[in-house]
């Protein structure tokens, strides 16, 4: 596996957040990393005032990308993009915005995402049913069940 | 006006291969569109799997690309249930 990072949540007196994070190299299974950042907890609860209050886990997985993945159009913008809204089993909303959403797969004349396109078909049954067994839910764990609406969405670019 | 599921689902069947094969999102969606332009079946297709009408699957394909792919459920077999009784026919009781 590749390198990881695990983040842990600090809060203090105040309320106010901050947050450290620690990093692993790669080859460790998350059975391993998950061992580390647990034993790592009381290590840093005896040296810290304030609380413990998240743990979170970032995996670099760049290997997984093939050569030329990275090849970007001329036209492309990632202040254009389009956003999916999924709702869950419990009636949540949840979303993921695609940045550099290519316009030739929005409905002609319209912001709408057009879902006869086989691709986006794939798109959302992945995102409904997962890929070999593994299905995606929301930050709460609920399960996707559903697509609310998918349209053109515009956003300003950090840089 | 939006046509019941029932309709729906039984426009994608009539799309499905029934010999257990599998027949990939781009065909379907223009065999859907031929027989109806104004067919909604299309968009609805991974609700449709997501909800158990039809089958449905992100693999890749010969050529290595992850594409969607769909095919007709097998119905269970559903045992009779006597009506009288409410037990169902095709549970055997041992020897008395």
């Amino acid at each position: 596996m590749a390198i990881a990072s695990v983040i842990y949540g600090v809060r203090d007196g105040e309320g106010k957040k901050s947050h450290f994070e620690i990093n692993l190299p790669d080859g460790l299974t998350i059975v391993e990393i998950v061992d580390f950042a647990t034993g790592m907890v009381p290590l840093v609860l005896a040296l810290i005032n304030g609380g413990l209050v998240s743990v979170g886990l970032s995996v670099n997985l760049d290997d997984i990308l093939s050569v030329g993945d990275d090849t970007a159009s001329a036209s492309s913008d990632v202040e254009e993009g389009a956003r999916f809204q999924f709702e869950t089993n419990g009636g949540y909303a949840t979303s993921v915005r695609l940045p550099t959403f290519d316009e030739a797969k929005l409905v002609s004349g319209t912001n709408r995402v057009n879902q006869v396109d086989a691709d986006v078909i794939a798109f959302n049954l992945a995102m409904l049913t997962g890929i070999g067994g593994t299905s995606p839910c929301d930050k709460r764990g609920d399960d996707i069940t559903g697509i609310s609406f998918e349209r053109e969405d515009f956003q300003s670019s950090r840089a | 006006m939006a046509r019941g599921l029932d309709a729906i689902i039984t426009e994608v069947l009539a799309q499905l291969p029934s010999n257990g094969s599998k027949v990939d999102a781009g065909t379907l969606v223009a065999g859907l569109l031929e027989m109806n332009p104004q067919s909604q079946a299309a968009q609805i297709l991974p609700q449709l799997v997501k909800g158990g009408h039809i089958g449905g699957a992100v693999e890749k394909n010969e050529r290595g690309n992850y594409v969607a792919s769909f095919w007709r459920l097998v119905p269970v077999a559903q045992p009779e249930v006597s009506a009288r009784a409410g037990i169902p026919n095709a549970i055997t009781v041992g020897k008395q």
